[in-house]
């Protein structure tokens, strides 16, 4: 029997470490491992989560039986052709790649998963555009939107995942994003609505911001405001020490 | 009816459709199949205690506690599963599950018996749904010790031990060929169990006027998340009759000095608190009361209350004697049977509130979950339960060496203290999901300042095992 020179307890003979300070029992007496542990080395693992992999896959499965089924229908009643049920697939597409696609990933893949979000967002319109018969609005609004969206999130993205940079600063790269964004939409529509879809089919004229702008200026003031922050040390510790909670 | 009647007769040959309709007529006739069904279909209502435990059951969480009775020798796995097999059917509201009503859980009885396991170094992780033969209480082994984990909503402590002894009277008494006497704590298998055994004695004791249920929070303990699936155990074992004379020098209880110590332990950790507000916060410590003999029941269910003696420590400092008769005085109050009645009654007039009986289960479960993360826990900053002096007839008592009770982890706290005392010793589990030992540490280091001895044992080896 040993005594914990720490605490001063007597440890029981199965104990090599005090378990009250984890001070080290050093007793030249002792022999071998000691008394019988009064605990056996087994544990017991329960699933406390849900498998996402199987879960993934399981997802798939009910995923395939609407739209199989939809296919099928679709196929047997207009005579050996599909036309509705594109919908339904194209909607089972973004489902499985927007949601059970990542499931499968053993590990957070964000940048893959955006990108094959905004190209099955862009397929989907695509198929809806075909399926109506009509590609013009897909062309001219859905699919450079579509776009736009996917750039800014990637880049949203890219500043909130940067390791070194402050808080401050993220909020600032963001807001400088958000503005952009908003004013090539603005662009974008304004284009679509007039029938130019290509950049260099625009004149100089065409390049005019008009509701965008009031979203913007507090947009790029927010953005300056936490860029001049983040470059003042003192300023960010003064106002720690003032808003703690 | 006569449409899937029509359907099957066009799909399936015929002969075999008539052959299928008379088999049918004749199980309905006999009565085999739901006469039966309905015999074996048992179940009851939970009691009033019980209410919150299904509630709050998750997959990561459930309220668990332990007991165990360390043998002479080894124990056999056959000879137990026998004693078990015979024990269970006295104690018909432990071969249970919880179902899902309409507008209660309510508890469905079970054929069988739970399978005994091997003992494992992690304790009390909640019963998956479906496993353990769909049994909300386990039995394990290991070396000479018997271990019950049992889910709360099934029994207290008090009932839990009632139904070890009779578990472990039933084992020797097949092992060794010796006859042991039944009385109340330990319970003849050949009898019938008895309705006052089964009955929620909580309804019974009720009164028509409750109590207000609202209590400031306590100083809650912090620390390191333990992994999910372990709880750290530390038990000290020291001399039942010295700490028994050290309360008594102090003019309290044993439960009362313990609590005291285990206050002042907290307390030990609240002064090294950065901020203020958490070194102001009270300490209150929780302790269960054992109903049974205040209103002179005999049922196996759930029937304890609690109480939450504690500290102010807003108004000064206070010494282990000032804690001790703080607990003390406290608990003399409020441990009253009229005190007593008034606090659990406001729990049985809710339940009898006929607007309460009418909502659905999903809203009562999701007002519930609100209402307990709100006022459960927080109340308090840790438990401690002592079952008391454990006493078994001198012909088991030979072949019985230790006797020990562990709580599970709570919902919020992360410290939890369970004592007992048998044959002259003082058995105390401290069960803790962080890391940091402080308050066991605290704890025992002032039983030794008091003049304890204590030794202490772990499951802290088997820690690495989870990695």
């Amino acid at each position: 029997m040993s005594y914990c020179v720490e605490c001063g307890v007597k440890l029981a003979d199965s104990e090599k470490v005090c378990p009250l300070c984890n001070t080290e029992v050093i007793n030249p007496n002792r022999k071998g491992e000691g008394d019988q542990r009064p605990y056996p080395k087994r544990v017991e693992h329960q699933m406390t989560g849900i498998n996402r992999v199987s879960a993934a896959q399981l997802g798939s499965v009910f995923l395939i039986c609407p739209v199989g089924a939809s296919l099928l229908i679709d196929f047997l009643t207009a005579r050996w052709s599909v036309s509705w049920s594109l919908y339904v697939a194209g909607a089972g597409m973004l489902l499985f790649i927007m949601l059970l696609l990542p499931m499968m990933f053993k590990q957070s893949r964000p940048y893959l998963s955006l990108v094959l979000d905004t190209i099955s967002v862009g397929a989907y319109l695509m198929i809806i555009a075909w399926v109506g018969g009509d590609m013009t609005w897909c062309w001219l609004f859905g699919l450079p939107i579509v776009t736009l969206t996917g750039f800014a999130a990637a880049a949203i993205l890219a500043f909130c995942r940067a390791k070194k940079m402050k808080l401050s600063s993220k909020v600032g790269g963001c807001s400088i994003v958000l503005s952009f964004y908003i004013l090539l939409l603005e662009l974008s529509i304004d284009r679509a609505i007039a029938g130019k879809l290509f950049f260099w089919t625009y004149s100089p004229s065409d390049f005019y911001f008009n509701w965008s702008q009031y979203v913007v200026a507090p947009l790029l003031f927010i953005s300056i405001l936490c860029f001049y922050v983040s470059r003042k040390a003192g300023l960010i510790d003064e106002i720690k020490r003032r808003l703690f909670v | 009816m006569f449409c899937c009647i029509m359907v099957l007769k066009y799909f399936l040959n015929y002969d075999i459709f008539i052959g299928v309709v008379k088999i049918a007529y004749q199980k309905l006739r006999k009565g085999d199949t739901f006469t039966n069904m309905s015999e074996r279909k048992q179940w009851y209502r939970l009691d009033n205690a019980a209410m919150i435990y299904p509630v709050m059951s998750s997959r990561s969480w459930m309220a668990m506690f332990r007991l165990c009775a360390t043998l002479t020798e080894e124990v056999d796995k056959k000879t137990l599963e026998e004693a078990l097999s015979v024990t269970i059917k006295r104690f018909p509201t432990m071969a249970v599950r919880v179902r899902r009503g309409i507008f209660w859980y309510y508890l469905e009885s079970l054929d069988g018996a739970p399978p005994v396991t091997k003992d494992v170094a992690n304790p009390c992780l909640p019963i998956a749904r479906g496993k353990n033969r769909k049994f909300l209480f386990r039995v394990r082994y290991y070396r000479k010790r018997i271990a019950l984990e049992f889910f709360h909503a099934l029994t207290d402590g008090s009932g839990g031990m009632c139904f070890l002894k009779t578990l472990v009277a039933e084992y020797l008494e097949r092992r060794y060929d010796v006859k042991i006497p039944r009385g109340v704590d330990i319970l003849d298998c050949s009898e019938k169990p008895k309705p006052e055994e089964l009955e929620d004695s909580f309804i019974g004791a009720s009164g028509n006027v409750g109590l207000e249920r609202g209590e400031k929070s306590a100083y809650r303990i912090k620390g390191t998340p333990e992994h999910a699936q372990f709880m750290n155990i530390v038990t000290g074992v020291c001399d039942s009759a010295l700490v028994s004379k050290k309360a008594h020098e102090l003019g309290v209880s044993v439960t009362h000095y313990l609590t005291a110590i285990l206050i002042q332990s907290v307390a030990d950790i609240q002064s090294k608190e950065y901020l203020r507000r958490n070194r102001m916060k009270p300490i209150k410590i929780c302790i269960p009361v054992n109903l049974r003999k205040l209103f002179g029941s005999s049922t196996l269910r759930n029937f304890s209350s609690y109480v939450n003696p504690g500290i102010e420590r807003k108004y000064g400092e206070y010494s282990l004697k000032q804690t001790a008769e703080t607990v003390y005085h406290f608990m003399g109050l409020e441990t009253s049977p009229q005190k007593m009645r008034a606090k659990f009654s406001a729990n049985v007039r809710a339940e009898h509130n006929i607007v309460m009986r009418c909502i659905p289960l999903f809203i009562k479960v999701a007002v519930l979950r609100l209402a307990y993360r709100a006022t459960g826990d927080i109340q308090y900053s840790s438990t401690i339960s002592n079952l008391g002096v454990v006493k078994l007839p001198e012909v088991m008592e030979q072949y019985v060496d230790r006797m020990d009770f562990q709580l599970g982890p709570l919902f919020q706290n992360k410290v939890m203290c369970a004592a007992l005392s048998y044959k002259g010793m003082l058995y105390i589990n401290f069960t803790r999901k962080i890391r940091e030992a402080d308050v066991e540490k605290n704890f025992f280091r002032r039983l030794i300042e008091e003049g304890v001895p204590v030794t202490i044992e772990s499951n802290m080896n088997e820690r690495s095992l989870m990695e």
